[in-house]
């Protein structure tokens, strides 16, 4: 899923890491307060093990976990050489608030709700299944 | 985003909507805690707390509710109308409003 922002406009300014195949992105449990936009390359979310979700260029990776979570919920590894763009979670509230402050709201709110549902739904399988 | 709200006040197992309501409004909560129910009405499934908003993906798919909500402990709830949200919706970017729908299915 693509945010809602011309990230072009906020880019030059922020690290740029160049991560290589294999490497990781995103580790599990760190925190929010930075987003990471895939600038090349593509990457893939891994949770104990298990492939999840792919990213590609003009992605920010994880962007659910990072609008509605305080710590990332799953690694993420990248599955070429990635160019990934580092920027700060205020700058992107700051610039999306700009465009639309009800819209960052939504999104925080509609995140972290879908997150729960989504929790709340893989516990019911685990009980199903035990 | 206060207008066209108002706010409920409501003790612990009181029911804030019940399964198959049409959902036509969203919630602030601002003191106090709402659970959601399985279909049963047995188990609680999800809990929202004090400064979370919900309701939002359900009101925005003109869906009606899948759970029971019942109050958990003393509160106060914000209850913001449907035609709120889409008036919102409507006034924000092209590319925010799209996102925002995206969202709303994940939500779903």
């Amino acid at each position: 899923m693509k945010m809602p922002l011309q990230v072009d406009a906020i880019t030059d300014a922020h690290p740029k890491q160049i991560i290589a195949k294999g490497e990781t992105v995103i580790t599990a449990g760190s925190s929010t307060d930075m987003a990471y936009y895939l600038l090349s390359g593509t990457a893939k979310g891994r949770v104990k093990g298990v492939d999840g979700q792919n990213f590609v260029s003009g992605h920010v990776v994880s962007l659910v976990s990072f609008l509605g979570l305080e710590a990332y919920d799953s690694d993420v590894v990248a599955t070429s050489s990635c160019e990934v763009l580092v920027m700060p979670r205020l700058l992107i509230e700051h610039h999306w608030s700009d465009e639309d402050s009800t819209s960052w709201v939504f999104a925080c709110s509609m995140a972290a709700d879908a997150i729960k549902k989504h929790q709340a739904l893989s516990q019911g399988a685990k009980m199903v299944t035990a | 985003m206060t207008g066209g709200s108002n706010a409920l006040k409501m003790i612990s197992g009181e029911v804030l909507f019940r399964e198959g309501q049409i959902a036509d409004q969203f919630y602030l909560i601002e003191q106090g805690s709402v659970l959601i129910l399985d279909q049963a009405g047995r188990n609680v499934i999800r809990i929202y707390e004090s400064d979370q908003l919900f309701g939002l993906p359900e009101v925005l798919a003109k869906a009606v509710w899948r759970h029971t909500a019942i109050v958990g402990s003393r509160s106060v709830i914000k209850v913001f109308p449907a035609a709120l949200l889409f008036q919102r919706v409507e006034q924000m970017p092209s590319t925010h409003r799209d996102f925002i729908h995206d969202m709303a299915k994940l939500g779903i």
